[in-house]
């Protein structure tokens, strides 16, 4: 369960700012992307976020990306920080 | 490698004026970063929820460093509680921040663009102005048919709504925005009123809205609207605020586009109505700017003469003036008082002033 909104990540090149909030149960994961790479990878970055956050039993979130060309294992790191935040896991 | 810390405004002022920008007002944080040698090569300010004085050493444009500074300062404005901000620029700047994952909510050349970061948006504005218009027209529609149909239906005879739009401070609300309302009401099928939502004003927003809900609760095709802050705020129209003339043609430039572009499709608005203005000269700006912009989307302004009474216009600012611009002569009002102030007044507002608690 995401308690809090928490986010992770640098609007940086090469890096990935992800925020997270919390969300009513039932309601999904809503996910609001942008990236400078929209066109070639976007159903990717998709994917890589959805799957983090599906690894990590989150079902219920909002979340508002912000990419900048960031690789797989970056973005995968940076959601699951972003999701231990919203969890208050310190 | 480069580091990222606070500073203090003056700090930032020699790097400001070196890329031909003007400090700042009412900052409340100001960030700097420097390089290894501790030179201050970019720095960004936080005014509220406002991004200024966003500049970067020339000699270090390419480095990324916009990137760096804009991640700090929305780190600091989240810790504040804060998780929308807003930024201006110059239309050929825009699509920089835009590619770190700022919208672009409108952009006037050559003036300024705005975008904004974070959430709600114009989108979550938008999407309650479509809940507000779906309502509007489910009462239009059932009313035409007599209650047979709830939505345009093929082959049905009633034609779509005339919708008009009428923006209002109503710092309080007067017999004369209740005139220009009813004008509005008569000639149109829907009516959208919205009230600037900035609490600048002698009146708080919830104040003025309650008064002008109360004073067109009879008018049925009249729905009242937050404005939000995409409506003449601080954000598209500071100089309303200040009175500043020569920043007004910008500004309201700014404040025409956005209406023209995000809020009149999102409620099918096609005729504006605005007071002719003899008093403010911002506001008439606001007024020429309005005739010269929103035809060009298919949108009629339509200018009303002020409501005059003993020949002077029925206003807000007259009604403030016979308060001295202080809310304590409502406290034991005397006889005199409440007869001068029911000449401009509707009942509804005088009700609500002398009876309720006022913010």
């Amino acid at each position: 369960m995401i308690k809090q909104k928490a986010c992770a990540g640098t609007l940086e090149s090469s890096d990935i700012y992800v925020e997270i909030a919390p969300a009513a149960a039932g309601s999904g994961i809503k996910l609001n992307l942008t990236s400078v790479v929209m066109q070639q990878f976007g159903d990717q970055i998709e994917s890589v976020i959805r799957q983090t956050l599906d690894q990590l039993d989150v079902k219920d979130a909002e979340l508002t990306v912000s990419d900048r060309g960031a690789v797989d294992c970056t973005i995968r790191a940076r959601v699951e920080t972003a999701v231990c935040r919203g969890k208050g896991v310190e | 490698m480069y580091y990222t810390e606070s500073i203090r405004l003056s700090q930032a002022e020699p790097l400001l004026s070196q890329c031909g920008l003007k400090c700042p007002a009412s900052v409340n944080y100001t960030a700097g970063v420097f390089d290894d040698a501790g030179k201050l090569v970019a720095t960004g300010s936080l005014a509220g929820d406002m991004i200024q004085g966003v500049a970067v050493d020339p000699s270090r444009q390419g480095e990324d460093l916009t990137g760096k500074l804009l991640t700090h300062l929305i780190g600091v404005a989240a810790e504040k509680g804060i998780h929308a901000l807003y930024l201006f620029t110059k239309p050929e700047k825009a699509v920089q921040f835009q590619g770190l994952g700022f919208r672009l909510v409108a952009s006037v050349r050559p003036y300024a663009a705005l975008l904004e970061w974070g959430n709600p948006g114009i989108d979550w504005y938008k999407e309650r102005l479509t809940i507000i218009r779906r309502n509007a027209e489910v009462s239009y529609y059932m009313k035409e048919s007599g209650g047979r149909q709830f939505m345009p239906v093929p082959g049905s005879m009633i034609p779509a709504p005339r919708v008009a739009a009428l923006v209002m401070n109503c710092n309080p609300f007067t017999k004369g925005h209740r005139w220009l309302v009813e004008q509005a009401a008569a000639e149109n099928d829907l009516v959208y009123l919205l009230v600037v939502e900035e609490n600048k004003s002698l009146f708080s927003f919830d104040d003025r809205f309650a008064m002008v809900r109360r004073g067109t609760a009879d008018l049925s095709n009249v729905s009242v609207i937050a404005g939000s802050r995409y409506c003449v705020s601080s954000l598209t129209f500071p100089s309303y605020f200040t009175k500043e003339e020569n920043l007004a043609k910008a500004q309201t430039a700014m404040d025409a586009e956005i209406f023209c572009r995000h809020i009149a499709p999102q409620l099918g608005i096609t005729r504006r109505y605005i007071g002719t203005e003899p008093l403010s000269p911002v506001t008439a700006v606001y007024n020429e700017t309005l005739k010269a912009r929103l035809p060009k989307d298919g949108i009629e302004v339509l200018e009303i003469p002020r409501l005059e009474q003993d020949g002077q216009p029925v206003s807000a600012s007259r009604v403030r003036a016979i308060l001295g611009d202080s809310l304590d002569a409502l406290q034991n009002p005397s006889a005199q008082l409440v007869s001068d102030l029911s000449e401009l007044l509707p009942q509804s507002t005088l009700d609500y002033l002398l009876k309720e608690d006022l913010d």
